[in-house]
């Protein structure tokens, strides 16, 4: 009789458990697809401000700046180039 | 967490086990199909209702521990209970519980519900067991009768209270129920034909009179027949219910594979959980679980047919009949087969008074079995 | 009837309930098993909108020139909102949408309707949470890709356009669309009923767009944009070209038009006939097959050069100029003898050697290949002709490898503009190589056309494009234009310079061209092409830091 049951009892449990199992992968699949969508948006958001920051600090800004400022455009001869050199 | 919930109450239940084994041996067929079924519930109601909470699944494991502990203490002791508490009082009781429930709160223009803090008690289920009870001891001591009009009209009469009052509470599923076991009992203690055809025939003008004064039931019929129509509005839950059933297909998707559990199905832990079940496990696993309720059937009339007194014979049939109609009847609800009423599947459906109630009768006729030393005729009644 | 008989009959009944049950579960899961599956399919499974992803365009160095990104395309769906006062507040609010303009499309439009489109993601945070926060219902969200170019119109004529579905229309988005855009097929998710999709291993999707590097310097190309454009305004002209080269790679820095429109890339496409820049050609080609020496010199004919009944005419005073007279003072009648003793046959294979005629190949879509008829269809006065910039149409890319050859030492460099394209596997696929396509001069003939250029900028027309402390070679340009009746238009000039700088190593060949510049006497002579080639080499220059290599400081 024990035996019987036991065995009623282990079936169900290994039921319990495979429905477990595909319902924890529905849950974790919408929890994913959540987070994806997190993610995805938050790159789109990050993307966008990269975006802006390239313009901000684009040529053409920075130019207007620099302008502004009273800084002007740079005659090649007075550029000095720092390179290194090789110790050998 | 779930395995510390299983292991308590396996442990529990091999406990108990052994406790029986040393002082009494439950009949075992009957338990074998109870524990079945007990599993296979929670199983379901774990599979229909995880996706969105754990809640219902942990408040069933609760139920079910206290309803075995109910069903193992009835087993042993019922009879002598019985003797105590006569039947008539806990009908009474009964009454007054049910009339309690039409002053509380409504849930869905229903009052089913007598609502005790965290706790619902739904009484109906109490209503159930109570008027059968009575039925059965009433029946049993009117000796040698054919049963006349006059011996029946008292218990006719208790019969319709009860049936009333749960029915003015706009629930008609259990009534509807009750009123069909009782029929049952009536009928094996001896009733006319007759009498009983007269009783329907007077019935029917009353439903119908009903239907129509509340227009929503017509409603409900229209929905019935034709679910996709309404899809979006009444038919949605039985529409959906079909789906449920036939996309499983012979085989079902699989258990905790059921698509339809994801938010699309109301009540897909309580009333209709058998769609759920026939989409995860298809016609096969419908079929097991028909078969296990006929077994639970064939059994418990086996018993009600060898049991040596009329009333333990009028009680065991009451149960059986009870249990294993209320089955069937929530079965071809879900299939579209009658107009939806609520009536919960025993052993699936989500609600402590139902799982209570359940493993309560599980629990007498368990006792009956256990009563019956020799096998005595019964005389035949005209 | 015993009570046995009676158990049993409701035992039967209820069997047969149970028959019935039976029956319709098999019916519905059998015969109806198909419909119903279709049906619960149809709830549960939905279909992602379809996607086009889409890959980067860069210079050389990684900055991006174009670039996709994710906006939101917001709508209102009327019969869904359920408090229109506070919605529009929160869509003026966030989006910027006047309530005007709102309650006009409300009133206008049955039920669906759009509010702003590519709004970015920042204001999409934004008005989702008010949203959220005041339970606003009713608006709908797209998603959509949206081409940004950080640097505004840079390279505009050059990358192209896009349509809204991601896809190139014109220019390099349309000539790389296949390696630049993925798309991605709709597919099928499944979802629970109030929204949520059920994430599958299935519905993984690897990003296979590439990213497109190109020559171009962005700094050097927005320089050159900007000085481009001033010019070509203040002039009014109808177009300008601007290219910049490496001689020694053959790579294009920077590559510009004026006016700038997707997809037309004049550096590539515009046709003309190159006048005297060309003029350099011609000598080159007469001092490396010996026809003249360094110091030969040529009779100008007082100005009025007869060939075979046609007059050519010049505007100067001397009556012998030299090699470099002639190119200094930009003598048409000096260099038409030169190539009238060269001869046809041999200018025409020059000709080819330097690569004119025919398409580069630098990789642009509708690359022009400028027009160079066969020798024999030559009469005298073309040969003549050509020496001074007639007679054979070019394009600009053509023009500025010309001038390459004397600037790397006389070969004939492949123009590039795409350098690499990289791929999201890691793949990089070098597209540009410094590969020679011919030796078109031995180095002595180079080194003298240096010296000659070199004084066409310190003495002759080409002053203005001198830049302080570096010795400039190059040559100006002027053309008059060939109108559709077949006359030559008086008024109607394209003005041009090429040159390269430092001419002791040059770091660039610069071809400005500026069609029909109006106003000024000196713009007709090249003058302004040579001032802007001035501020371009100066920038250059600057940017990269070349030391100077003038002694005269």
């Amino acid at each position: 009789m024990k035996k019987v049951l036991s065995l009623i009892l282990a079936v169900g449990v290994l039921f319990f458990i495979i429905s477990f199992l595909r319902i924890q992968k529905e849950k974790s699949g919408q929890r994913i697809a959540q987070l994806m969508e997190d993610i995805a948006f938050k790159e789109a958001r990050n993307q966008y401000l990269d975006y802006k920051v390239g313009i901000y600090t684009g040529p053409q800004a920075v130019i207007e700046k620099a302008k502004a400022q009273g800084l002007v455009a740079i005659d090649p001869t007075k550029v000095i180039v720092l390179e290194e050199k090789d110790e050998h | 967490m779930k395995n510390i919930y299983l292991d308590k109450n396996s442990i529990k239940l091999k406990d108990k086990k052994k406790k029986q084994k040393d002082f009494f041996s439950l009949d075992k067929p009957l338990l074998i199909i109870t524990v079945i079924l007990i599993v296979l519930g929670l199983v379901f109601t774990y599979s229909s209702s995880a996706f969105d909470t754990m809640r219902f699944f942990k408040k069933q494991l609760i139920f079910d521990v206290i309803g075995i502990i109910c069903m193992l203490i009835l087993a042993r002791f019922y009879t002598r209970l019985q003797e105590i508490i006569k039947p008539k009082y806990f009908l009474f009781v009964v009454w007054g519980l049910l009339i309690w429930a039409l002053f509380s709160a409504e849930a869905a223009h229903v009052h089913r519900w007598i609502h005790l803090g965290p706790i619902n008690i739904q009484p109906s289920e109490f209503a159930k067991l109570a008027l059968i009870i009575f039925l059965s001891y009433f029946l049993s001591k009117k000796k040698d009768i054919p049963l006349n009009q006059k011996v029946l009209i008292v218990p006719f009469i208790y019969t319709v209270i009860t049936v009333g009052l749960i029915a003015i509470g706009k629930d008609l599923g259990i009534p509807a129920l009750i009123f069909f076991v009782a029929t049952a009992v009536f009928f094996i203690a001896g009733a006319k034909i007759k009498w009983i055809g007269l009783v329907y025939s007077l019935a029917i003008p009353v439903i119908i009179e009903e239907c129509f004064r509340h227009p929503y039931r017509i409603q409900r019929i229209i929905t019935f027949l034709h679910p996709e129509k309404t899809i979006h509005g009444a038919g949605y839950q039985l529409a959906h219910s079909l789906y449920a059933i036939g996309s499983g297909g012979w085989f079902g998707k699989g258990l905790g594979a059921s698509e339809l559990k994801l938010e699309f199905l109301p009540a897909a832990h309580t009333d209709f959980i058998f769609a759920i079940f026939c989409e995860e496990v298809g016609l096969i696993g419908a079929f097991i679980l028909i078969m296990l309720f006929v077994f639970l059937l064939i059994r418990g009339l086996i018993i009600a047919r060898s049991t040596e007194n009329r009333f333990h014979s009028y009680l065991a049939a009451g149960i059986t009949l009870c249990l294993c109609l209320q089955a069937f009847i929530n079965m071809l609800v879900v299939a579209g087969g009658v107009p939806t009423k609520g009536l919960p599947l025993p052993f699936f459906s989500y609600g402590g008074s139902s799982v209570i109630i359940t493993l309560a009768m599980m629990g007498i006729l368990m006792n009956l079995a256990a009563q019956k030393k020799k096998s005595i005729d019964l005389q035949d009644i005209k | 009837m015993n009570t046995k008989k009676r158990i049993q009959f409701c035992g039967l009944v209820c069997l047969a309930i149970a028959l019935w049950v039976f029956g319709r579960l098999f019916y519905i899961q059998t015969v109806q098993h198909k419909e119903f599956a279709e049906k619960t399919q149809d709830r549960v499974y939905t279909q992602t909108k379809a996607d086009t992803f889409r890959g980067q365009i860069l210079d050389k160095n990684g900055v991006v020139l174009a670039k996709s990104l994710r906006t939101y395309a917001v709508a209102l769906s009327k019969k869904n909102v359920n408090n229109k006062d506070a919605l529009f507040k929160v869509l003026q609010e966030t989006l910027g949408v006047p309530q005007s303009k709102l309650n006009k499309l409300w009133r206008e439009k049955k039920n669906f309707f759009y509010v702003k489109k590519k709004v970015s993601p920042l204001d999409y945070e934004k008005l989702e949470k008010l949203l959220n926060s005041q339970k606003l219902t009713g608006v709908e969200l797209e998603r959509e890709y949206t081409r940004l170019y950080p640097y505004e119109d840079i390279a505009k004529d050059m990358i192209g356009a896009t349509n809204s579905k991601n896809r190139g229309l014109s220019g390099l988005e349309l000539m790389f669309d296949k390696e630049l855009s993925q798309e991605a097929p709709s597919q099928t998710v499944k979802r629970s009923r109030w929204g949520g999709i059920i994430y599958d291993k299935s519905l993984e999707r690897e990003l296979s767009t590439a990213d497109v590097y190109l020559t171009i310097d962005s700094l050097a190309q927005y320089q050159v944009e900007s000085v481009l454009r001033k010019y070509a305004e203040r002039y009014r002209v109808k177009s300008a070209i601007a290219l910049v080269q490496e001689p020694k790679t053959g790579y294009i820095v920077a590559a510009a038009s004026y006016p700038s429109l997707d997809g037309r890339a004049l550096p590539f496409q515009f046709t003309y006939e190159p006048g005297s820049t060309f003029k350099t050609i011609g000598a080159a080609a007469a001092l490396d097959s010996g026809t003249i020496q360094p110091n030969s010199i040529f009779f100008m004919e007082n100005n009025k050069w007869n060939v075979n009944g046609i007059i050519i005419k010049d505007h100067q005073e001397k009556p012998w100029l030299t090699v470099s007279e002639i190119l200094e003072v930009s003598s048409n009648i000096g260099a038409g003898k030169i190539t009238l003793d060269l001869g046809s046959k041999n200018l025409f294979s020059y000709f080819k050697k330097f690569g004119f005629g025919i398409k580069t190949n630098v990789g642009f879509l509708g690359e022009s290949a400028g027009i160079l008829r066969e020798f024999s269809t030559w009469k005298p006065i073309d040969t003549a002709k050509a020496g001074y910039g007639y007679t054979v149409s070019v394009s600009p890319i053509q023009l500025v490898g010309a001038y390459s050859v004397f600037a790397n030492g006389g070969t004939l460099m492949q123009p590039h503009l795409i350098d690499r394209i990289e791929y999201q596997d890691g793949r990089v696929e070098q597209l540009a190589k410094p590969t020679a396509v011919r030796t078109v001069l031995q180095p002595n003939t180079v080194t003298q056309v240096k010296k000659w250029l070199e004084n066409v900028v310190n003495k002759g027309t080409g002053k203005p494009a001198k830049v302080k402390g570096y010795r400039v070679a190059g040559k100006t340009g002027t053309t008059e234009k060939y109108n559709a009746s077949g006359k030559y238009e008086r008024n109607a000039h394209i003005a041009s310079f090429c040159g390269f700088v430092p001419a002791s190593n040059p770091e660039w060949t610069i071809l400005v061209i500026l069609d029909e510049p109006t106003s000024e006497q000196r713009a007709l002579f090249g003058s302004a092409s040579a001032k802007i080639f001035s501020e371009i080499a100066s920038y250059l220059l600057a940017m990269k830091g070349v030391p100077p290599d003038d002694e005269v400081l």
